[in-house]
């Protein structure tokens, strides 16, 4: 891949930005993987599991640059996930192959917390606009003047009033024995 | 400080080391305050979550295309017509060879650009230029696009209004500054305002001038698959360019 997306873009979580990614290295990493006695579904799962680590670990900040190339990175976590596959399944590998992995922090990604897992199930029953207000300011980082502008309020303190009345929906939507 | 904004830096890793101080002050000494940063923080996690599921969702949807061209590539029912295909194809590439000129990128843009007409503020005969504003519409219609760059870059530093990003970025693509173009179109993506299903068309197009044939038939695919601006329109460049 000629040009790799920067953090900044990808940081905003642009959807188009990961599948550029996925779609430039995904045959580099199958070539990699083939050595071994692994099928592509595995292989792939592999691969689509180390994107949703890159994801995860780029839009809760524990990468703030790349040191080297996305790629390089995306690889250390791919080789990590496929080694630990193959030595559960007892298999020999190449330890050349292997010593470049991330630590393994980078490689795991998170799950929900039982609170979290309600919060999400709450948050899905919001409307569009409520969604949309949330998702804008927490997940793809615009500031107010920003979300002002691009989802057509009035001034900031109409998305500040609209943002704080969304969070309470959601507040009281949560049992209040968690948020009290 | 405003607390909205300590808490949307502190989500996004852009806190200053003062700013971190007055956050854990907060923390400290206000229990409403308190329980609203969990539960935003709570809420930051959640989006990422649903964030990857829809990756998971989109790279699983990519996989079963490929799987579904590569089985129609090599199902019975296609090889029993795999022959005249092939001498089809092969005519046609001798015939593209010999009596067509291969299609470039630049051709295709050629053929799709058209600058995005001024719908912001319509100019009407003999209707006085009255306002700065109207004025840089005015040189985008006249096709002073220079010109019109200038303007457009002055009203957006003063109303951050995100068409005027969309407008220059077209005024680029006249000019053939493609690279400005598209640093323009990106980040005019950021805001989703109305502008934005149009915008992805034209940041197709860059893509394509630039050769940047990944991105922009992934733009496309998207686009003709929705319902949106010029649907028909990326479905018909898609076909082209492969």
């Amino acid at each position: 891949m000629k040009n790799e997306p920067s953090i900044t873009t990808l940081r905003t979580g642009d959807s188009v930005a990961y599948q550029v990614i996925y779609e430039g290295y995904r045959d580099a990493f199958i070539a990699f993987a083939s050595k071994y006695d692994i099928d592509q579904d595995a292989i792939l799962d592999v691969y689509q599991e180390s994107m949703i680590a890159l994801y995860e670990n780029v839009m809760k900040g524990k990468v703030k640059d790349f040191s080297s190339t996305i790629k390089t990175y995306l690889f250390g976590i791919g080789k990590f996930k496929l080694y630990e596959q193959l030595r559960a399944q007892k298999k020999m590998v190449l330890v050349d192959d292997f010593n470049d992995q991330e630590t393994m922090e980078e490689v795991e990604t998170t799950a929900l917390t039982e609170r979290q897992k309600a919060l999400k199930q709450h948050f899905q029953k919001l409307g569009d606009r409520c969604r949309n207000i949330l998702e804008l300011f927490y997940l793809n980082g615009l500031k107010i003047k920003e979300i002002m502008i691009a989802a057509n309020y009035e001034n900031e303190n109409t998305v500040k009033a609209q943002k704080s009345r969304c969070l309470k929906q959601l507040k009281t939507m949560m049992n209040p024995q968690n948020y009290g | 400080m405003d607390r909205d904004l300590l808490i949307h830096k502190y989500l996004h890793q852009t806190l200053t080391n003062e700013e971190q101080m007055a956050l854990n002050e907060l923390l400290e000494s206000d229990p409403e305050f308190k329980a609203n940063f969990e539960l935003e923080k709570d809420l930051h996690t959640v989006l990422i979550d649903v964030g990857k599921e829809s990756l998971k969702q989109q790279f699983v949807d990519f996989e079963n295309q490929e799987q579904e061209q590569q089985f129609e590539k090599t199902s019975p029912s296609f090889l029993r017509y795999a022959i005249a295909a092939c001498l089809i194809i092969g005519l046609s590439i001798f015939a593209s060879k010999y009596f067509i000129n291969t299609t470039s990128t630049d051709d295709l843009f050629a053929e799709n650009f058209v600058a995005y007409r001024n719908i912001v503020l319509p100019i009407e005969r003999g209707e006085g230029i009255d306002s700065p504003e109207k004025e840089a519409f005015f040189k985008y219609e006249m096709k002073e696009y220079q010109a019109a760059i200038n303007a457009f870059e002055t009203e957006f530093s003063r109303t951050q209004q995100p068409y005027y990003l969309f407008y220059t970025a077209n005024a680029y693509l006249a000019l053939g500054d493609t690279k400005n173009a598209i640093t323009l179109l990106e980040k005019h993506q950021r805001f989703k305002d109305d502008f934005y299903e149009k915008s992805r068309w034209y940041l197709a197009l860059a893509y394509l001038k630039e050769k940047n044939q990944n991105k922009s038939v992934m733009l496309l695919e998207e686009i003709s698959a929705s319902d949106g601006y010029h649907h028909k329109e990326a479905s018909v460049l898609l076909n082209a360019i492969r």
